[in-house]
């Protein structure tokens, strides 16, 4: 047992590569609560997480030969594992774009600015915010973000990747990268904010 | 003046992550110190963010490991 936990990456991909499918086993060991969490936190769900978990060992297995060891294994399966989740929620959501008019107070009406701004809730502690019924309405609310701005914020705030790590594993400029993000945390706010304000 | 706060809140996700350059930073600053509804605003999102970033997830449940591993188990043993 300690021997298995102390053998590297490098030395379980040589033992797979060299036909050992027991090595590949432990791959899984290692790998697979980091992938699990991370496939939740950008698809929202736990059949999603468990598809792309699934597949994407998949996609190790068959792939590992492609794997030339630039960067990390670790980096590498990173990688696979938000492309696998990203394209689960890109298949099962339509892209849209999100303007600023639609998560900022209307600009000009005075009433509608300070009514949406009112009730004070972010005074109380996470743990009063913090229900069952508060914890679903934000994950309803991630789920309903559009895909390319769902997988940012997901990177951003669940998984605490930087502006430039989310730019290189999804292609994306990092003014994109600023843009989705600011987007979609605003459009979190103006839910939550909705949702607090109505059950305070 | 209300435009103003639209403007000003083109800035907020860079400056919730501290990204903005000092001068635009003290400018946000200003503005915040003299608009109630501007901070509230900004209030309400650092918290959203901040009730998201603090949010825990489950490991992976031990019926589905026992299932993954079935299910690579049976895969075809990789060629050398």
């Amino acid at each position: 047992m300690i021997a298995m936990s102390a053998k590297t990456d490098e030395t379980i991909v040589q033992e797979l590569l060299g036909g050992r499918k027991d090595a590949f086993l432990e791959l899984v060991d290692r790998y697979q609560n980091k992938i699990y969490r991370l496939a939740y936190k950008i698809t929202g769900n736990a059949t999603d997480a468990e598809d792309v978990l699934q597949e994407v060992f998949l996609k190790i297995y068959s792939k590992i030969h492609t794997f030339e060891g630039r960067s990390q294994l670790s980096s590498w399966i990173y990688r696979i594992a938000v492309n696998a989740a990203y394209q689960k929620i890109a298949r099962d959501k339509k892209s849209r774009h999100i303007s600023l008019d639609e998560v900022l107070p209307s600009v000009g009406t005075g009433d509608a600015l300070s009514a949406q701004l009112t009730a004070d809730w972010t005074e109380r502690p996470d743990e009063v915010l913090l229900t069952e019924e508060a914890r679903r309405e934000m994950m309803d609310a991630i789920r309903e973000l559009p895909p390319e701005y769902h997988v940012v914020f997901a990177l951003k705030d669940l998984e605490g990747l930087s502006n430039q790590e989310i730019a290189d594993i999804l292609n994306l400029s990092l003014p994109a990268v600023k843009s989705r993000l600011h987007r979609a945390r605003l459009f979190l706010r103006k839910r939550l904010s909705e949702y607090f304000e109505r059950v305070s | 003046m209300r435009k103003r706060c639209n403007e000003i809140k083109e800035f907020l996700s860079e400056y919730l992550d501290n990204e903005l350059d000092a001068a635009v930073r003290a400018e946000f600053d200003a503005h915040m110190g003299n608009c109630e509804p501007c901070r509230r605003f900004l209030d309400s999102t650092r918290k959203t963010v901040s009730l998201y970033s603090n949010l825990e997830y489950d490991d992976i449940p031990m019926e589905l490991k026992d299932r993954l591993k079935s299910f690579l188990a049976q895969l075809p043993k990789p060629k050398p």
